[in-house]
């Protein structure tokens, strides 16, 4: 009988193939994808191994902590005193555009990893600095002082070195054997901005 | 009979080959035995305009190929065939300059390159804005209440900084190509311009983390020398070909080149990194022979946005001091103004020291406000909201 192609990944426990997604409940559907979400979450935590990531790759993920993250970032603009924040836009424009000029980048210079892998690996590595965007943001809650700054810049500093290593351990492999620092140098800019952003957050 | 037999063998030896249309295979020119065939050809330059310098005795199939299209992934793929020591290379030769030995000529153009331009302009670009953020931050004093962080520093020191990158080259490429004559030797390619430009831009991310000391001796020491270095690179690498016809329009068009890059190093500068420490008003209490002065630093404004007049007056309104010339010793936290507002501050004297202390423009200010003994507030926020009003 023919079968419908499963919009998610189609290999379940007993190695058969899961088709017919489409009669399943909504439910079951989005807890399966939210699992798959959280699963690559995981792995970008603790770096083991590579096939979650690479082989199955979606873009839910980016697409959840972008959002939350532009969400947190961005400045009033209504105040009268200009806070100079960005933009919700600008934050989704910077992580989307920042990710696919990586992606390109590493093409260029021969890299053999596809176009939307190396986009949900990038993407999936903004979950460190999600984590010290949220723990800035509840200690810009209390008092401000000088200790409590550089606290915030450790949150980011520490959220910046883990997502550049997982996003090495990620993507090293796939780039040419000459050029590694050359396709590793413009990851490292990309969450180097991001955690700028995230340290510059301030109460207005 | 034996020299028959020779003749006839001399004959057949002697008879011309004939080698028929039809002996050779599917029609193929005969192969050149004739003509010289220049291998040793120098296949490094290749320039972005083809054929023009391309050996008269290439093969035919060569000359039709014209590499990948604009279209495809790989035309542009060549330009990122460097490796890693390659570009290392390449950005130490950007800033030291070399007179015997040109950087266009020995380091790039065997393979000019687009990956250096673009990740040092992107790098500069937020260098530059996070570099302007931090000296805005010092100067305010800390995590003040007054401390805005800017984000729209990124967007306009991109277009300053992409548009240097790409017109100049531009520019310079369409100089050439017009003022090419016959004969001459190969202009250069636009990639080459490009990549020579890019990697030129290298030294000012040092210098625009040096730029941070808010000493003005120490930043325009810095903005000369970077300029000078790396616009000394520029002038070596483009003398050559510029100066193959024309040597007085040579001259100009480096000084030109020279006096753009200077421009661009003065005004990221300017623009990102000039906060001097002003001084405004001086506040003392009337009453007292010995006024106590106090130099008030105060927090800069976008130099930006329009509402800068609105917030000024604001700020002044808040902080507004009695009108009286025998005022108790307030401060008045003023705001400096920015570099295109000039603000006149006239305070007077009533004292037996007379002076007048004008400051037409603020940034010039911080050797003419000597500050003096005896000083009062005389009718100052009047003053500044008068001349703000004037100026919006």
């Amino acid at each position: 009988m023919d079968s419908i192609p499963s919009i998610s990944k189609p290999i379940n426990g007993e190695g058969k193939p899961e088709f017919n997604t489409l009669d399943e409940p909504i439910r079951l559907t989005i807890v399966r994808d939210l699992k798959a979400v959280g699963n690559k979450f995981f792995h970008v935590l603790y770096p083991r191994q590579q096939t979650s990531l690479l082989t199955e790759w979606d873009l839910w993920g980016p697409l959840i902590l972008c959002t939350f993250m532009a969400l947190l970032l961005q400045g009033r603009s209504d105040s009268t005193d200009h806070d100079g924040g960005p933009e919700f836009a600008e934050v989704f424009v910077i992580v989307w555009v920042g990710a696919m000029a990586v992606t390109i980048n590493t093409k260029l210079l021969g890299g053999t990893i596809s176009f939307f892998q190396s986009v949900c690996v990038l993407g999936y590595c903004l979950l460190p600095l999600s984590i010290a965007l949220a723990l800035c943001r509840i200690v810009l809650l209390l008092q401000q002082n000088t200790l409590f700054f550089v606290l915030r810049c450790g949150f980011s500093l520490t959220a910046f070195f883990w997502a550049v290593w997982a996003a090495i351990k990620f993507l090293g492999d796939s780039s040419p054997p000459r050029r590694k620092i050359l396709a590793g140098y413009p990851i490292g800019l990309f969450y180097f901005v991001i955690a700028w952003l995230v340290v510059s957050l301030s109460n207005s | 009979m034996d020299f028959t037999n020779k003749a006839n063998d001399a004959e057949a030896l002697l008879q011309f080959q004939d080698f028929g249309m039809g002996s050779t295979a599917a029609g193929k020119p005969p192969p050149y035995e004739q003509t010289h065939n220049f291998t040793d050809y120098p296949s490094s330059h290749v320039d972005i305009d083809e054929d023009q310098t391309q050996g008269p005795t290439q093969t035919a199939q060569s000359s039709q190929d014209n590499g990948p299209s604009m279209l495809t992934f790989a035309y542009y793929q060549r330009y990122f065939d460097v490796d890693t020591p390659q570009v290392k290379e390449r950005l130490i030769w950007s800033f030291v300059p070399r007179p015997s030995r040109d950087t266009l000529t020995h380091y790039i153009r065997p393979s000019p390159d687009l990956y250096g331009p673009l990740w040092i302009c992107v790098t500069l670009v937020f260098c530059v804005a996070i570099m302007g953020n931090i000296a805005d931050y010092l100067h305010s004093g800390g995590e003040g209440q007054h401390w805005r962080y800017d984000f729209r520093k990124v967007s306009i020191s991109a277009s300053t900084i992409f548009s240097y990158a790409l017109l100049l080259p531009l520019v310079l490429w369409l100089l050439l190509w017009w003022r090419r004559k016959e004969g001459d030797q190969a202009p250069l390619g636009f990639i080459e311009i490009v990549s020579l430009y890019g990697y030129s831009l290298a030294i000012y991310i040092p210098i625009s983390v040096l730029l941070t000391i808010p000493f003005p001796f120490i930043q325009w020491t810095l903005v000369i020398v970077g300029a000078a270095l790396s616009g000394s690179v520029l002038v070596f690498s483009l003398w050559p070909p510029l100066s193959a016809s024309q040597r007085g329009m040579a001259v100009i068009i480096l000084s030109a080149v020279l006096a753009f890059h200077f421009l661009l190093a003065a005004g990221l500068q300017l623009y990102f990194f000039r906060y001097s420490n002003d001084v405004v008003i001086v506040s003392n209490s009337a009453g007292t022979s010995h006024g106590h002065l106090r130099a008030v630093d105060s927090s800069t404004l976008d130099k930006v946005t329009e509402l800068q007049p609105l917030s000024l007056i604001r700020a002044v309104e808040d902080y507004s001091p009695p009108e009286t010339t025998n005022a108790e010793t307030t401060v008045a936290k003023t705001t400096t103004i920015g570099v295109d507002f000039p603000a006149t501050a006239i305070i007077n004297n009533t004292k037996t020291e007379q002076e007048m202390i004008k400051s037409t423009h603020i940034k010039n200010t911080t050797s003419d406000l000597a500050p003096k003994k005896n000083q009062t507030i005389t009718k100052l926020s009047t003053k500044i909201l008068e001349e703000s009003t004037t100026a919006v």
